[in-house]
């Protein structure tokens, strides 16, 4: 996962505390996860770490909340190196649908009744993202087309794997 | 639906459909012209006319019943040819009418949408058959008095024009209802089962034959509508077996013609069995003539000579106008399908291959048709196959006869095939347009 | 209220079986994709319902009225008002302007045209091609073309809307758009909307998924 180098993006703009940066940061991703804050100060740690981001000011006695992080010429370089880099095709990682698909065919389960509820499932996301509008700024639209896209894509396949038990039962 | 409705709807907007309905009119403008004549010269009664100013055919009384037998002979091929063009299901209409069932349209509807439609067409071929019929006996005036059949024009004239326009739209509205065909129900048209057509078509011609013997002039329309008859329900066995035979053809041009023959079968059929009939009645006027040369003593060869090249004139005249009727359902063809045609064109179809496909599919059912009308109406006619049992024909006259009308009709039919060819080369061109390939 | 019932229908093209009875029940107001693999039968129920095929078996019955038991011209009577069709394409008569294609139910009702050009301007406003009332099909695109059609489907206020691949013929930006006209003016208009697709994203703007498999329903699902 990036979330170094998005951490990174995020502070290009300027120094910030680390709530800013998961405030930054959801709603740069407005249909996605939300960062959690544990995250995002063990993140800062490791950079700081490593040279990428300087603390500039410290209140005192104040927790990690109190801190204030600038990007420092070594992060503005790797965080523009990181953009240049095309990312490498998904190595067919397998996700929860498709393990738990597995595991009900292995184990004599009703894969079909579980794709049918999985694909009711995926159509309601869909549904939910299709009624509420995507933001107006400039990467709102690409994150919201990126999502459904890939819950379309998923779609499809558990389309074709209903296809396909069906004709395994039929044969 | 309101009148404003049904004629909104009825008007066509279509290239296609406009040039079918500018057919249709014209041939009925020309049947009620002729009409009038015929009705004028019978009304004439016993009055003299002066030989000065009208052909002898008018003039002389004892002639008057055979020009208007003449006339109404012609008047009803026109008006057949007319029906043809109105039956012509263009795929355009065909859409239409879809649609306009998808949008909730009863058949009833439809129906009368067609009926309202073909009695429009009525109307202004009535309309324009007065006007017409005047400019043809302005037109006759010119020539010498022999040729004029047109015997002028007078006042009862417009009272016959209007009995006319009345009678076209009547006869225009009764076609449009009794040939609509919902594109739904497309195989269950009314038609005549084609064991009964033969049947009938083949008795007819043996009565017509035998009794041309003993009676000719009534045997001769027997034997035409027996001829006809065969025609029609046989040409569709013969063009789907000609189909299949050029569908194993390497050359695709031959392919393509076939193609479409196959899917347009019957109407192409009618066009050609009206082909054969003219083709038939130019036989038998040859025929006669030859007999006439023969027996050139005649001190009136001139007069009969010119009644026979009238009458040859008339008819390649209908024959010219059904190969456009023929030419018209081709165009239609082609408009419907212009995207699979722009397809073609990346396959390396160009206007030229086009033409000549379109040359064949026309040639492929007029060549036939006039070869065997001409040749069965040369030996068929009134002093024929009886005559020449009894008194056999000089071998040299009737091999010239027969060799002259073969070639004479095989050079129409592919001279007229060429000539669609010709006159529908911007058709073809924009149907090979890529554009095309965006419009669905 | 039931706008839709379909029960038992089995229907065979000549050589092949496309529906081994198939029941199905629309809500008033409710939106319902049939999905499921091409040749399954979908759109073939569609036609079914919307009285463009009549099944060999089973019954169709619009606001509780049995299609069978009325005659072909009250049957084309009840499609034009309760019922209105959207196709993939090729529903508009080719030559008349977009207002008079859209006006078509009304006028062929016995509507004066002042009175359906009304109607089918309203109708057009909200499909919001208002500014494309003249122009013929053949001028238009695609999205134009099926927001027209849509237009035309709900002029008569049908109590239901019968949409076969209404996007088929779209992009996807386009089919979106589309897709958001057509759910916003069937609810505009309250009618129940079925949507026979294979397009995930038209599926998913419905309340209920049924899923087609060899003419027979395979599952049925509430979103």
């Amino acid at each position: 996962m990036a979330t170094a180098e998005l951490v990174l993006g995020l502070l290009s703009a300027g120094p910030a505390h680390g709530y800013d940066v998961k405030r930054g940061h959801d709603s740069w991703f407005p249909d996605g996860r939300p960062l959690a804050f544990g995250q995002v100060y063990t993140t800062l740690g490791r950079l700081e770490r490593d040279g990428l981001v300087e603390v500039v000011e410290k209140t005192s006695g104040g927790g990690p909340d109190r801190t204030v992080y600038a990007l420092t010429d070594k992060g503005r370089k790797h965080l523009a190196d990181w953009l240049v880099d095309p990312v490498p095709p998904a190595w067919g990682s397998a996700d929860e649908v498709l393990r738990k698909l597995v595991a009900a065919v292995r184990t004599g389960g009703d894969a079909a009744a579980f794709l049918a509820r999985q694909r009711a499932s995926h159509l309601r996301r869909i549904r939910e993202l299709q009624e509420s509008p995507a933001g107006q700024d400039p990467t709102s639209p690409l994150v919201r087309d990126y999502t459904v896209a890939h819950l379309d894509a998923d779609l499809r396949w558990l389309d074709s794997a209903i296809e396909r038990l069906s004709e395994q039962e039929t044969s | 639906m309101t009148i404003e409705t049904l004629l909104l709807l009825a008007r066509t907007r279509t290239d296609a459909d406009r040039s079918r309905i500018r057919l249709a009119t014209a041939a009925l403008a020309f049947s009620g012209a002729l009409l009038i004549d015929a009705v004028h010269i019978g009304l004439l009664g016993s009055r003299e006319l002066s030989y000065e100013t009208s052909s002898r055919y008018v003039t002389e009384l004892g002639l008057r019943p055979g020009l208007i037998a003449v006339l109404v002979v012609l008047s009803a091929l026109a008006a057949s040819l007319a029906v043809q063009a109105l039956r012509i299901g263009t795929a355009a209409r065909d859409r239409r009418f879809a649609a306009l069932e998808l949008a909730g349209a009863t058949k009833g509807q439809v129906r009368r949408l067609s009926t309202v439609d073909a009695g429009l067409i009525g109307l202004f071929g009535g309309l324009l058959s007065g006007p017409l019929y005047a400019i043809l006996t302005l037109l006759f005036s010119w020539f010498p008095p022999l040729v004029r059949v047109f015997p002028g024009t007078s006042v009862t004239d417009v009272g016959v024009w209007a009995a006319v326009t009345v009678v076209l739209t009547v006869s225009g509205t009764a076609i449009g209802h009794f040939t609509y065909r919902s594109p739904a129900t497309r195989t269950s048209s009314v038609r005549l089962p084609r064991v009964m057509g033969m049947a009938s078509g083949a008795a007819l011609l043996v009565i017509g034959l035998v009794s041309a013997v003993a009676y000719v002039l009534p045997a001769m329309p027997l034997t035409l509508a027996g001829l006809v008859l065969l025609w029609m329900t046989l040409a569709p066995l013969r063009i789907q077996a000609l189909g299949r035979r050029l569908s194993a053809s390497g050359d695709p041009a031959r392919l393509l013609a076939s193609a479409r023959l196959i899917n347009d079968t019957r109407s192409v059929a009618r066009l050609g069995a009206l082909l054969l009939g003219c083709a038939f009645l130019v036989g038998v006027v040859t025929q006669m003539s030859l007999e006439i040369l023969r027996e050139a003593n005649s001190y009136d060869l001139a007069f009969y000579l010119t009644g026979m090249v009238m009458s040859a004139l008339a008819l390649v005249l209908m024959a010219a106008i059904a190969l456009a009727a023929l030419t018209v359902g081709v165009a239609d063809q082609l408009v419907d399908q212009r995207r699979q045609l722009a397809c073609l064109t990346a396959l390396g179809v160009d206007v030229t291959f086009l033409r000549r496909v379109v040359r064949g599919q026309i040639a492929m059912v007029a060549a036939p048709a006039l070869m065997t009308g001409t040749c069965l109406g040369l030996l068929a006619g009134p002093s024929g196959l009886a005559t020449y049992l009894v008194e056999p024909l000089p071998l040299l006259y009737l091999a010239g006869g027969l060799a002259g009308l073969l070639l004479l009709s095989w050079g129409f039919a592919v001279g007229g095939a060429s000539l669609a060819g010709y006159l529908l080369r911007n058709q073809l061109r924009d149907a090979l347009d890529p554009e095309n390939l965006r419009a669905a | 209220m039931i706008a839709l019932e379909l029960t038992d229908i089995e229907y065979s093209y000549r050589r092949n079986t496309a529906l081994r009875g198939v029941s199905l029940q629309v809500e008033a107001g409710e939106i319902v994709a049939i999905t499921g693999a091409s040749g399954c039968g979908k759109s073939t129920l569609l036609h079914c319902a919307a009285g463009i095929l009549t099944p060999d078996k089973g019954s169709v019955r619009l606001d509780g009225q049995d299609l069978a038991e009325l005659s072909a011209d009250a049957r084309a009577a009840l499609r034009r008002t309760k019922i209105g069709v959207v196709l993939q394409f090729g529903q508009l008569v080719p030559d008349l302007p977009l207002i008079d294609n859209v006006a078509l139910p009304l006028l062929l009702a016995g509507h004066q045209r002042s009175e359906a050009h009304e109607h089918a301007r309203e109708w057009l406003t909200q499909v919001g091609i208002q500014d494309e009332a003249d122009a013929v099909p053949s001028e238009l695109s695609g999205g134009q073309t099926q927001r027209a059609a849509i237009a035309r489907a709900l002029v008569s206020g049908p109590s239901v809307v019968l949409a076969d691949e209404p996007t088929g013929s779209l992009d996807s930006r386009a089919g979106k758009e589309l897709l958001d006209v057509l759910v916003s003016t069937a609810r505009y208009r309250g009618a129940a909307l079925v949507m026979v697709t294979h397009d995930n994203l038209v599926a998913a703007a419905a309340n209920r998924e049924i899923r087609l498999r060899d003419g027979v329903i395979q599952h049925e699902v509430a979103l």
